[in-house]
């Protein structure tokens, strides 16, 4: 794992992207309990603007000639299929922007934020982000304000409310 | 024991609680919770025939 997040992070470093951060279930573990996940999300904003499939050429080719092998639609470090995302939305890109510097063991990395996560499972709304949503409302520690600003700024409100009832969560 | 109504409400009070206890484990911690459970999808796949495309990751967590 911390190769695998140590050759991410070289990603930004060497420029190849602009900025990056797991997503998806993998983000999810780090604020609620484990869940059964096999790959990393990395969704990233390329170097140039517009440039989504030129740049995931690049990362593709760098991690090549270091001898990383692509799997499908994964590309494989350390062990562990590795995705990249281009951003496709405003919020994802936010997502992004705004994803907290977190330390595993002693690499550094970026995560999204839990309350983009719960947005960006909302917007996607497959049964398992349903159940996820849940789980990181009664697990994770949330900022409220902030989760009621991105909701109401990408009208995800009526979807958490109608979520909830399906659940009856509170 | 978790009997009767009460018992059952208590069962899933305790559940709850243990949910919440390990999404505040270090995160170091939830990767090998991780690795375990796709160590157990993968055998009880195999236990059925069945190889998941999937495997587990190859780190160790001793």
């Amino acid at each position: 794992m911390e190769k695998t997040l140590e050759v991410i992070e070289d990603l930004l470093k060497k420029g190849l992207v602009k900025k990056y951060a797991i997503g998806g279930g993998i983000a999810a573990i780090f604020y609620i309990e484990s869940i059964l996940t096999y790959d990393i999300d990395i969704f990233f904003i390329p170097a140039e603007k517009d440039q989504n499939l030129l740049a995931l050429s690049s990362i593709y080719e760098y991690l090549k000639e270091r001898g990383y092998q692509p799997e499908k639609e994964y590309i494989v470090i350390g062990g562990i299929p590795v995705q990249f995302l281009p951003v496709f939305n405003e919020l994802v890109e936010e997502a992004v922007n705004e994803a907290a510097p977190t330390l595993y063991k002693d690499i550094e990395t970026k995560v999204m934020k839990l309350e983009y996560l719960i947005a960006i499972m909302l917007q996607t709304n497959r049964p398992k982000d349903r159940e996820r949503v849940i789980q990181a409302l009664n697990e994770g520690k949330i900022d409220s304000v902030l989760l009621k600003k991105i909701l109401n700024k990408f009208e995800l409100n009526t979807r958490l409310e109608r979520i909830m009832e399906m659940y009856n969560a509170d | 024991m978790y009997t009767g109504a009460k018992g059952i409400e208590n069962f899933f009070k305790a559940k709850s609680e243990l949910r919440k206890k390990q999404a505040n484990l270090p995160i170091e911690e939830k990767i090998k919770i991780l690795v375990r459970l796709q160590r157990i999808a993968y055998e009880a796949a195999a236990s059925k025939g069945r190889t998941l495309l999937k495997k587990p990751w190859p780190i160790d967590i001793e």
